[in-house]
Parts: C-alpha cells; sequence; structure tokens
C-alpha cells in the first residue's frame, strides 16, 4: 500500500489543481436506449433504459469503484467508455479523445489506452488459439514488435503476471480459472494502456483464487500507473481496489462518495441495503435498511424515484417526483429526498450505540 | 436426532481418478449440513451421487448410502425415479437454465403433482398456483402461465424451490441456489430456503463456496478439499473455531481484508496440484502449519485420519497430523 500512495502523492490533485488537470475518463450525461423488438401489431416501440443520464470523471491515476446489481448498467457503461457501444446521448472524453465522434484511427488509438478484464475469461480467449496465439493477435492487429520479439515480448508478459513460458503453448481450456484471468490481464497489459476497465474480475473465481488476482491488479496499477474503472456487485472486492466509489442503481447513479466516507458514512437507502447484504454487513454501523423485492424492469423504470418501490424509508413524494444527484457533504453526492432522515437515524443509532456503552 | 440421511464411506471414481475418497457423513432430520469448498473439491459430485445422477463413466462404491432407511446405493432405476424429486428435492445453481424454456412454469409445476402424488390436471393446477403463492411470487395465476426467459434470476430461483417442494421432500439439496444472483436477492432467497424447511420439517444438504452464506442457512458444517471431508463440526465450531489449516486459511482468504502491507492474504500454491500420487495428507504442500511445526515429512508421508479434535466436543471432527496431539509432541 506504501508504494501505492507514494507513487500517487506527487499525482494526486490539490482541489485548485483538479480543475486545471483534466481527467483520464471523463463521463457527462450517457444515455443508452436499447429498443426492444416489437410485440405483434403494436405500434409503440418500447425501450431498455440501461443507462440514464450518468456522469462521473475519474482523475488519472485514479481507481473508481462501480457498484450495482445486475441490469443496472455497469457493463453498458464500460463499453461506452471503451467506445464498444454508440450512446443514445452524451460526450465520454477518454484522455482527450471526445469518443462520439473519433476517426478510425482515434479509435484504434483508443483501444491502446483503454483496455478492459472480462468476468468470464474463458469466454474471452478463443479456446482453438493457443495463448501466445491469442495474444500474438493483439500485437500483429497493432503492428508492434516482429514476428521474432513478439514472442519473448509474450514471455515477459507472462511474467509480468506470474505465469512461466510454459503456458505459451498451451489452450485456454487446459488452464485453470485463475490462470486464464492472468492471460486476459496480460493480453490487456500488452498495449501499455493508461487505463484498465474491470468488469467482475473475479466474479467467476475461488475465494483464495480471488485474493491472488486482487493482488495482482493492485501491485500493476502501481507499477504501471493505471486509471483503473473496477465494476464489481461485490462490496469488499470494491473496498479493497477503489479510491472513490459510484453506486448505480437502473441506469442512474445514486450515491458517489469517496471510498472511507462511502463505508462508513453511506447516506443512499440502496447503498446501505447493499452494505447490509454483503459481508461487511456487521462492521458497517449505519441503520439497516433491507431492500424490499427484486429490481423492477429497466424497460419501464418506476415513475419518482427509481428505488422507491424497494424502499423501506419512500413516502408520496418518492413516488412522484424524480431527486437530483446532491452534494451533501464535501465529494459526496446522493440521489434521494430522504437522506436527511437516513442520516438522522445513523445518528440516533449511533447514540444509542453509545448510550448502551456507558451502561 | 434421528438420522435421516446417512453416508459412509462413499467413494466415485473415473478409471483410475479417485474424485471422491471415503466420504462420510450423515443429515439429521430436520437438520442443515452445508458442504463448504473450493470448485472441484467434489462437493456437487458428493451430492449427485445420492440421486444418482452422475456423469457417464462413473463409479460409485459406498458401504452405506442410506434415506430413511432406504438403500440408495442398491435401489434400482425405478426406485431411483421415485426418489428423485419425491424424497430428495433438488435445486441448482443457473435456475433459469434448469426450467424447460419451451414449457410453462404451471406445467413444470404440476408434473410432479400429478407424477409423484396423483393428482388430477385440475387438482395440480390449483395446487401449483397455491405453491407458487407460498414462495413469495406475486400474481400466482399470471406466472403459472410465463415461460422461464419472462423470469428473473430469482423468480425463477424461486420458481424451483416450489417444484422442489411440491414433491414434499424429506431432503432437499440445494447446490449453490444463490450465486448467480444479486446480493439483495440472495438474503431473500436464503430466507426463503430457511424458513419453508422449519415449516415442513425438512432436511437439507446446502452446497456452497461461499462461508458466509452458510453461516446464515448450516446446523453443520463439512469442508472438502480435493475429494475429502477434511473438516466436520457445527457451523459454530467450524466458523469460529476452525481447526484445520485449510478451513482456517479459507476464512482468511474470503474476508477479503488486506494486512498492514496492503495485500490481500492467498493460500499459495494451487488446489489442482492436490490431486498428485502421494499418499500424505492432500494440503500439506500449501500449508503453513506443517511448515511451521516442521512435521512436513510426517504430513506428506501419512494420510491423517478425520478424527475428534482434543479438547473439543466429540463431533468436531477435523483430518490434520497438526491437530494429533503426541505428533505434536515428538516433533
Amino acid at each position: 500500500m506504501n508504494a501505492v500512495a507514494a507513487a500517487e502523492v506527487p499525482t494526486l490533485p490539490t482541489p485548485s489543481a483538479r480543475s486545471s488537470t483534466p481527467p483520464m475518463i471523463l463521463v457527462e450525461d450517457a444515455v443508452k436506449y436499447f429498443p426492444v423488438p416489437r410485440k405483434g401489431l403494436s405500434r409503440q416501440r418500447s425501450y431498455v433504459h440501461a443507462v440514464d443520464g450518468v456522469s462521473l470523471s475519474i482523475e488519472a491515476g485514479q481507481s473508481l469503484g462501480l457498484v450495482g446489481e445486475s441490469g443496472s448498467g455497469k457493463s453498458t457503461l464500460a463499453r461506452i467508455i471503451l467506445g464498444l457501444l454508440r450512446m443514445t446521448s452524451g460526450t465520454v472524453v477518454v484522455d482527450g479523445i471526445d469518443t462520439t465522434k473519433m476517426s478510425g484511427s482515434q479509435h484504434k488509438n483508443l483501444c491502446r489506452t483503454a483496455q478492459l478484464v472480462f468476468q468470464d475469461p474463458h469466454a474471452a480467449l478463443d479456446p482453438r488459439m493457443t495463448l501466445a496465439e491469442c495474444m500474438a493477435a493483439v500485437l500483429s492487429q497493432h503492428k508492434i514488435g516482429s514476428k521474432q520479439n513478439r514472442r519473448q515480448l509474450i514471455i515477459d508478459a507472462f511474467n509480468e503476471v506470474g505465469l512461466d513460458a510454459s503456458f505459451l503453448d498451451r489452450h485456454a481450456g487446459a488452464c485453470s480459472g485463475g490462470q486464464v484471468q492472468r492471460v486476459v490481464i496480460a493480453r490487456a497489459l500488452l498495449l501499455d494502456p493508461k487505463v484498465l476497465i474491470c468488469d467482475e474480475p473475479t466474479s467467476a473465481l475461488d475465494a483464495s483464487v480471488q485474493a491472488n488476482i486482487l493482488n495482482l491488479l493492485t501491485r500493476l496499477r502501481s507499477d504501471h500507473n493505471l486509471t483503473m474503472l473496477m465494476i464489481s456487485h461485490d462490496l469488499r472486492v470494491i473496498r479493497f481496489t477503489s479510491d472513490r466509489v459510484a453506486v448505480l442503481y437502473l441506469g442512474q447513479l445514486v450515491e458517489v462518495a469517496d471510498r472511507d466516507e462511502l463505508f462508513e458514512h453511506a447516506l443512499h437507502p440502496y447503498t446501505l441495503a447493499l452494505l447490509d447484504a454483503s459481508a461487511t454487513a456487521h462492521d458497517h454501523d449505519g441503520p439497516q435498511l433491507t431492500a424490499y423485492g427484486e429490481p423492477p424492469s429497466p424497460v419501464s423504470p418506476p415513475p419518482g424515484c427509481r428505488y422507491n418501490t424497494r424502499c423501506p424509508l419512500a413516502v408520496d413524494q418518492c413516488r412522484t417526483e424524480a431527486p437530483q444527484l446532491t452534494l451533501v457533504a464535501p465529494a459526496h453526492e446522493v440521489r434521494c429526498h430522504r437522506w436527511e432522515e437516513v442520516a438522522r437515524l445513523r445518528n440516533t443509532r449511533m447514540s444509542i450505540d453509545e448510550g448502551a456503552e456507558h451502561d | 436426532m434421528t438420522e435421516l440421511l446417512q453416508v459412509e464411506n462413499l467413494s466415485v471414481s473415473f478409471g483410475a481418478a479417485k474424485v471422491l475418497d471415503d466420504i462420510s457423513f450423515s443429515v439429521g432430520a430436520g437438520e442443515a449440513v452445508a458442504l463448504v469448498g473450493e470448485s472441484g473439491s467434489g462437493k456437487t459430485l458428493t451430492a449427485m451421487s445420492l440421486i444418482r445422477l452422475l456423469p457417464r463413466g462413473a463409479e460409485v462404491q459406498a458401504t452405506l448410502l442410506k434415506l430413511n432407511g432406504l438403500d440408495l446405493h442398491h435401489a434400482s432405476e425405478k426406485t431411483m425415479n421415485s426418489v428423485r424429486g419425491s424424497k430428495i428435492g433438488v435445486l441448482f445453481q443457473q435456475p433459469k437454465r434448469m426450467l424447460d424454456p419451451t414449457s410453462t412454469v404451471g406445467r413444470q409445476l404440476a408434473e410432479p403433482l400429478r407424477m409423484g402424488r396423483g393428482m388430477s390436471r385440475s387438482g395440480a393446477r390449483h395446487a401449483s398456483i397455491e405453491l407458487l403463492r407460498d414462495v413469495g411470487i406475486p400474481e400466482p395465476e399470471r406466472r403459472a402461465r410465463s415461460y422461464a426467459h419472462e423470469l428473473s434470476g430469482g423468480m425463477a430461483q424461486r420458481v424451483m424451490i416450489a417444484i422442489a417442494l411440491a414433491g414434499q421432500p424429506e431432503l432437499l439439496i440445494a447446490d449453490e441456489p444463490t450465486t448467480a444472483l444479486d446480493v439483495t436477492v440472495e438474503a431473500q432467497i436464503l430466507k426463503l430456503i430457511t424458513s419453508k424447511k422449519r415449516e415442513l420439517g425438512m432436511s437439507l444438504l446446502f452446497i456452497s463456496h461461499d462461508l458466509k452464506v452458510v453461516a446464515d442457512v448450516a446446523d453443520r458444517i463439512a469442508v472438502m478439499y480435493a475429494g475429502r471431508i477434511i473438516e466436520l463440526g457445527s457451523a459454530a465450531e467450524i466458523l469460529t473455531e476452525p481447526k484445520h489449516p485449510y478451513t482456517r486459511a479459507l476464512i482468511e482468504c474470503s474476508l477479503l481484508r488486506p494486512s498492514e502491507t496492503g495485500e490481500l492474504y492467498a493460500i499459495p500454491g494451487s488446489g489442482h496440484s492436490a490431486r498428485g500420487p502421494s499418499h500424505g495428507c492432500r494440503f500439506q504442500s500449501r500449508c503453513r502449519i506443517s511448515a511451521e511445526l516442521h512435521i512436513e515429512q510426517h504430513c506428506a508421508s501419512d494420510e491423517p485420519p478425520l478424527i475428534p479434535v482434543l479438547g473439543r466436543s466429540p463431533t468436531h471432527l477435523c483430518r490434520c497430523w497438526a491437530a494429533v496431539p503426541d505428533l505434536q509432541e515428538s516433533a
């Protein structure tokens, strides 16, 4: 951790400097709707509101954790940032490249700047190619190195993620999930990217392997000074890997804060429900606000606050009026009409606990 | 407690590879036992050999495989067909893949009711709607007419629970039933499974890799490693006072708490190397206790027996030389 901190100190922007250096990733009001196939003869076309007005920025060298349940739009947002999906509206700027109006060569540059680590490593590699061929395909696509020194580049990349040269001529099917995920990470780093987007990198892995991969990602981040977007539904993973955390619900950000602020002073009922359901439940001291039911369909999100159907604190205002992201503390934004009520619950709970200690 | 399920010396091999080795445990009436371990440790294989749903080429050996007096090991295929569903219900990890995509939820629910309990067509229809309501599905009449692809993951798992309960089983096998679900839905499904278990007096064999989930559900836990049970005891014993180095390591790394150096603890080596020709403890090459006590040689040459831990309750069993007092003194 010390190495990470030391590497970051010179680049850590002061509040005044923050505005002068442009962020590595800037997303402004990103919207992505997917059309749903028409049913029968109905004229009306409905849309999946996958990402609905998300704005966020990630400074160079920062790691942002993106949390949310399935269908909340996490992966869609990742694909938008990488330029793999065309947005319905909004702007995304990655390292100075505007992904909405980039040329072919700029797109290739974006590929070298930003790389993706997938959730299912076995699906991310061609099962008929050897691992060396999978890696070499990337190098030849970007015309890096000659045939001879490509193999050396690949061996170096393998060594960096803790694999030896004996893996070069194996197929993905002959390796364990942890080993294949290392290959996927090595491939992402071949082009020396500035940004690494990890889409649930460990959710398909066993507990002991997960710890290994997370350690590897942390080390690579400080070695390469990477800007990271870490997508996960697991708050423990986010807590370990991120500096700042954004919580996504049905295509909208509901809470954004620095890591410790979020884990210690979460104010959105949905964040608290996630904290409650995750393994860190016993060490978070917020009010226990368990979510009702299941997430509604993103085809027709509920009116008002999107979380009102599951929120134990919902009142009439929440069902009619959509809340806006509000700054409630320095660098801490919440989209909730009732965040003050949550804060009050947190305070009373704390005073009860303190009272108990005095007895 | 009367034993509902008794398993003694269960081994499964594929040709020369012995993937399950001498598994013995029991599940009492109304009890929840969890099998915990990483992928490839043999959890699912253990459960599936109870209902004889094994991949081709599997050879099963056991001295005893008994469910409430019925010998599962020697039962005919016809008997097994009636056991599956009516005596033993199963929940799988991928509920949406386990439902038939070409048939409605109602029809799939009616099948065990008509086959297993001999209900009439209309009786089964009413009963299946009641079952759907019972597992917390809103608008059960409408849901009975929907297909698997129209359901969310949590909803599909509720339907699977309804189907499993339709046969009124004595034992419910739940194989990672919440792994594919979101965390907020996971808690609801676990609550549903435990409340149904209590309500119907079923026994539960719960399979999971997630210790946190197991803590919510299980009365007793069996920890598996490379085809062996390496520790067995009450949930409290295993989770708060684990004895086997592997159990301790697994608990430590699933906490995902960084140490002072900022690193997460990870078990060295890989589980895939554990099934070599060695006769010793299968965890030896990754074990730090063995190295600390300087008993590597002994651990590598002889496999420890699964025996009660000294100074603990007689039902807390552990397969580790470091837990055997004589050896520690001699070392």
